[in-house]
């Protein structure tokens, strides 16, 4: 009577690969749970009967490669390799194949009978993914069954094919291509094992690749053979120079290559999907265009500006009447409790005209905010990220640096924190330094009412030419500060770009709306603080005009005025105003709200009597170069330090009132 | 495929996907490629993060998006071998 024989049967795959559920549906109750011997792993082992024969099941640890790292790993390998069982079962999981391909790779090497368990198919599936099993079966050389280990399908069929690979022949060792230069090595190596007469349990060519790798594990197996160490030594030199890194990695690159082309055989895209991604792509290959990447940019800009005016303008027009309105009625309670004029002054001209003449931009900066959102939200911001860097990499500049500055125009303060992603400390204030010239929305007030009162007709595209001005301006006070204290490498990108999805609009409205929130708290906390400022100094000493040449105000602003001639607004309130504007840039058109007792419709009359359209431009690029706001430069002190900082003020300054002055004189020359 | 990944790298900045058509790999394979290079320190990982200590005092503190591009760049010393 024949005995009947047992077939031991590992289950091996990755962590989370399914590998438990497989086991489980294989062998029902039929489990003994222990440690492997000297380790406190768990070995869990089971038994089916199939055709007769007993099959014992032992469900090996979760391991990604047989070079182990660790201990779960080792018991593994250990049994793998030296237990060498009748056959594997590697659960795939099929959502994740390359991955989990690359432990099949390293046992069809070893030599061992292997049935693939394609597991998550249905994972798979849902991700666009479609395996072609048999041409993934003929690729490798191996049965493949298509599994679901919880739903408990393709269960009979893997017990077949494990009782199957038991009682078949030797399996062939996989000879996966290493290149010429490993190729050659290997084959050294295999010869001088096997004319030394080594003769070990695995087969020769798999641990000359092993020896190779340096796999410690394996460095004890023919250990006694002469001239082995100094080969070994040799030829690792030799390939660690031709290839400019270690041998370990040459090896991995190798099999990755190879199951590379096994991949791109048996796995295709949904084809709904797959429409899809060609989309994605071609708009990818136009947006992130070595040619056009840029010009759509800037045009994306451009539209974005069309937009906040077109939409917000009409909007922020009913703001100001509101406005009006409102401070009529305060003026007229306040008249009916016999308030004092002083309290009456205040209110009106302090907080009313010069909150509301930073809160009536309010439409404007929610259309900027949504707009923004929206390319954030739909992945295209990424890309623009992109092109600047590779627009910055070609002048010579770090680029990663405009890429939180461009996805925060919001404000200068969140960019700087953002430079904490450059490891080098050079690029990080390189990068602190020109950021303050990229335009934040706290500009946008300014820009809005000049390009109303000045430029109804071009008010997107004048806006669109300060945020480019700033831009380049950025780009040429990168390359001066580079050229004088930090002479760095640049190190190029290579960027993971999010796909493309459609925003959710909840999402983006509560970006949108935390934003905007917190423009108008600044308004109702800092900018009501510093109109009462301003409107004090406007009144003293006690009982001057308001807001005249006499009062404090004025004499500030006098000082400064004369400064500001060449750029032609050398007004003592255009002075208080820039002054004002260190606070924070609203304050500008606050502070010109209070001095005049008027907000925004009423602001556009008045500039009229001053400016000119030369001298409103010019003013505005003022506005977008000279010193960054009070919290901008603590920020900046608070990432470098007073030196940096004093920097940042003193360049800003001098470049604001240069480039100022020089667009009035020029604009003057030409016309 | 590392020094062809490494070649592309210093012609300039590059996208992932536009990196795996180049060389005609797969996405994953590209990017277990360049989690090997990483590893190795030929590569570096590029994932900005947002840490307490960095938005203290931002205006935007958990407010604003997160990270919005990860990637990897060249590792100073180029392709000098780390040995294994």
């Amino acid at each position: 009577m024949t005995a009947k024989r047992q077939i031991r049967i590992a289950l091996a795959g990755n962590p989370n690969s399914g590998k438990t559920s497989i086991f489980n549906a294989l062998t029902g109750s039929h489990q003994y749970v222990g440690n492997w011997p000297g380790v406190t792993v768990e070995k869990k082992e089971g038994g089916l009967t199939y055709q007769g024969h007993d099959v014992l099941l032992v469900d090996l640890p979760g391991t990604y490669t047989l070079t182990a790292y660790s201990l779960d790993e080792k018991v593994a390998r250990d049994f793998l390799v030296n237990e060498q069982p009748d056959g594997v079962v590697a659960v795939v999981d099929a959502s994740n194949l390359e991955r989990n391909l690359y432990l099949v790779a390293q046992l069809l090497e070893l030599g061992l009978r292997v049935v693939i368990a394609l597991n998550m198919v249905d994972v798979a599936r849902g991700r666009g993914m479609m395996l072609d099993a048999p041409k993934l079966a003929q690729a490798l050389g191996v049965r493949v069954v298509a599994t679901n280990g919880v739903k408990g399908e393709g269960v009979e069929e893997l017990k077949q094919a494990a009782h199957d690979l038991g009682r078949s022949g030797p399996a062939k060792p996989l000879h996966l291509p290493y290149g010429h230069d490993l190729e050659s090595a290997i084959e050294q190596v295999s010869t001088l094992l096997r004319e030394r007469g080594c003769t070990p349990d695995v087969p020769l060519r798999w641990l000359a690749v092993k020896l190779l790798e340096g796999d410690e594990a394996e460095k004890g197996r023919c250990a006694g053979v002469t001239g082995l160490a100094e080969l070994l030594a040799r030829l690792r030199q030799a390939l660690e120079r031709h290839f400019g890194y270690d041998i370990e990695t040459a090896i991995v690159e190798q099999r990755y290559g190879f199951l590379n082309g096994v991949v791109r055989e048996c796995m295709k895209r949904r084809p709904d999907l797959a429409g899809r991604l060609s989309m994605s792509d071609g708009v990818d290959a136009v947006v992130t265009n070595r040619w056009l990447g840029v010009p759509v940019f800037l045009l994306v800009m451009w539209l974005v500006f069309q937009l906040v005016f077109a939409v917000g303008t009409p909007l922020a027009s009913l703001l100001g009447k509101a406005f009006h309105l409102l401070g009529l009625a305060v003026a007229a309670g306040l008249a009916a409790l016999h308030a004092p004029a002083w309290l009456g002054s205040f209110v009106s001209d302090g907080l009313i005209d010069g909150i509301g003449s930073v809160l009536v931009f309010v439409p404007n900066i929610v259309i900027l905010f949504l707009v923004i959102s929206l390319l954030e939200d739909s992945g295209y911001m990424a890309r623009a990220a992109f092109v600047m860097d590779r627009f910055m990499h070609l002048l010579g500049l770090h680029g990663k640096s405009f890429i939180p500055m461009i996805v925060g125009f919001g404000c200068n303060v969140p960019a700087i924190m953002a430079t904490r992603t450059l490891e080098s400390r050079k690029d990080r204030i390189l990068t602190i330094l020109v950021n303050p010239l990229m335009s934040c929305s706290a500009r946008l007030p300014i820009y809005i009412l000049f390009t109303g009162a000045f430029f109804s007709r071009q008010r997107g595209l004048v806006v669109f030419s300060l945020y480019l001005l700033g831009i380049v301006l950025a780009v040429l006070t990168a390359r001066v500060f580079k050229w004088l204290f930090f002479k760095t490498e640049n190190a190029p990108l290579i960027m993971e770009l999010p796909p493309y999805h459609r925003p959710l609009l909840r999402a983006t409205l509560q970006h949108v709306w935390d934003r905007t929130w917190m423009f108008v708290r600044k308004a109702g906390t800092v900018i009501a603080a510093a109109v009462t400022v301003i409107w004090l100094l406007g009144n003293l000493p006690w009982g001057v005009p308001y807001a005249s040449a006499g009062s404090l105000l004025g004499r500030i602003g006098a000082l400064i005025a004369p400064l500001l001639a060449p750029a032609g607004f050398g007004y003592w309130w255009t002075g208080a105003a820039l002054l004002a504007g260190v606070v924070a840039k609203e304050i500008v058109v606050g502070t010109m709200g209070t001095v005049f007792g008027v907000h925004a419709d009423g602001l556009a009359g008045v500039l009229h009597q001053y400016f000119t359209p030369l001298s409103a431009y010019s003013f505005m690029v003022m506005c977008l170069i000279y010193i960054p706001c009070i919290s901008t430069v603590a920020a900046i002190r608070r990432e470098t330090n007073w030196r940096w900082a004093s920097l940042a003020v003193g360049y800003t300054l001098v470049l604001g009132w240069a480039v100022s002055t020089g667009v009035y004189q020029l604009g003057r020359l030409m016309s | 495929m590392i020094n062809r990944i490494l070649e592309e790298l210093k012609k300039g900045p590059i996208t992932f996907q536009e990196l795996a058509r180049k060389l005609e790999l797969e996405p994953a394979i590209l990017k277990e490629l360049l989690e090997l290079m990483a590893c190795k320190g030929l590569v570096r990982p590029v994932r900005p993060e947002c840490t307490p200590k960095a938005c203290a005092g931002c205006p935007e503190a958990g407010k604003c998006h997160g990270p919005t591009y990860t990637g990897y760049e060249a590792a100073p010393g180029g392709t000098k071998p780390t040995g294994a």
